[in-house]
């Protein structure tokens, strides 16, 4: 009991010390600053262990929201670029619109899109979005700016196929060097046949594509001529300029050849 | 081995705890765990309490807040103790539960009626629910070794 009161009276003590501040009175103060002197070493420990583990914390935290913020913003970025190749697909369709509206030829035309290349890998064709309802027929000739790129060969009802001079299935007739030849196509080279031994074909020497009622458009050029081992004929390899997988829109010249 | 382990808690609860939490309002009160689990079982020993009080108030400069604190849990404790039996681990809890009531309770009274500071519940919450962690599983692991 004598215990219980003791510990009381010093309950009350403590209660009293804490309102009233007992330590700041001047009775006390010499006894609380020797303490305080005493305690020195483990005050100032302690003030530099607060002071280490709350930069600690707040890096912790820091680095967290930093880490948020950084997937937030790769997030960004990645939706960002997509955005961005989206709009460099856009310009560059516009970019060849605005060529194709600059040099529209004499005849009349169809402007269409292509939608599918030759999976093969060798260009033999394309796809294009217009087809029999928008007027499309059979060999009509597929032109990008002034270069021949193909003929018409299979008109759908919504698409149509065009056979590219990349294709050995294409023969046209052509000009080169003042003098008439039939062109082959070819990949990875389109070829001119039947050129006689005695013509002066040059390596570079234009290739157009002849026609009495359509402008002059370029097949290619002149890569190598070789000397044959056929008597009369030599082999002149003729490098296409239709360069198909870049070709986003072209324009299909309402005329056959 | 009681003031070795009140050494450590009174670092504990003085200095890191403290960069943890913020504010030595809201730091887990671990003194009060190691005097219940130390008084639980025989006699109470409040000599325990107010020292380990006092240096606590010592090192957070607050004479007198946590030893009377602490002497009240343990006026609390000895209350309990004669009424009731404290052998199972719940009961243990349940008491642990009223003496870190009323402690905690009883000095933020004390606090509130000397200064003005912003309560913020979830801090004091988190750090309760770490003082019943604490006694929960040092009580089990003390259980354990009674067995």
């Amino acid at each position: 009991m004598k215990e219980r009161l003791f510990y009381f009276s010093l309950f009350l003590l403590s209660v009293f010390a804490y309102l009233f501040n007992l330590s700041s009175y001047p009775l006390l103060s010499s006894f609380a600053s020797l303490i305080n002197r005493l305690l020195m070493p483990v005050m100032e420990l302690k003030a530099q262990t607060t002071k280490k583990v709350q930069d600690l914390v707040n890096t912790y935290v820091f680095l967290v929201d930093t880490q948020k913020r950084n997937r937030k913003l790769v997030e960004e970025v990645s939706t960002l670029s997509l955005k961005v190749s989206e709009l460099e697909g856009c310009k560059r369709e516009l970019l060849q619109l605005k060529g194709l509206m600059e040099e529209h030829p004499a005849v009349e035309y169809t402007l269409a899109g292509v939608v599918a290349y030759d999976p093969s890998g060798r260009d033999e064709f394309m796809l294009l979005d217009k087809g029999k309802r928008d007027g499309l027929e059979e060999g009509f000739v597929v032109a990008h700016r002034n270069v021949f790129l193909g003929i018409v060969d299979q008109v759908y009802a919504g698409t149509s196929r065009v056979r590219t001079v990349w294709s050995e299935n294409l023969h046209v007739s052509a000009t080169a060097g003042g003098k008439n030849y039939i062109y082959r196509g070819g990949f990875p080279k389109g070829s001119l046949l039947h050129v006689p031994q005695e013509d002066e074909l040059k390596k570079g020497e234009k290739v157009f594509l002849r026609s009495l009622r359509l402008p002059p458009l370029e097949i290619g050029e002149v890569y190598e001529v070789y000397p044959s081992g056929e008597q009369f004929f030599k082999r002149v390899e003729v490098k296409p300029y239709g360069d198909v997988r870049r070709v986003d829109f072209v324009l299909v010249l309402r005329r056959r050849l | 081995m009681f003031y070795l382990l009140l050494a450590l808690v009174l670092f504990l609860q003085s200095s890191v705890f403290v960069g943890i939490f913020g504010s030595y309002l809201f730091v887990p009160d671990l003194l009060l765990p190691l005097l219940f689990l130390s008084s639980v079982r025989g006699s109470t020993n409040y000599a325990k309490g107010f020292i380990g009080g006092f240096l606590l108030d010592v090192l957070l400069d607050t004479l007198g807040w946590h030893a009377s604190g602490k002497l009240l849990a343990l006026f609390v404790l000895s209350f309990i103790k004669r009424k009731f039996f404290i052998e199972t681990l719940p009961s243990l809890m349940v008491a642990y539960l009223i003496v870190a009531l009323s402690e905690h309770l009883y000095r933020l009274l004390l606090l509130r009626s000397k200064f003005y500071y912003p309560l913020e519940p979830i801090p004091l919450l988190i750090g309760f629910f770490v003082e019943l962690a604490v006694v929960y599983y040092f009580r089990k692991k003390l259980l354990k070794n009674e067995t």
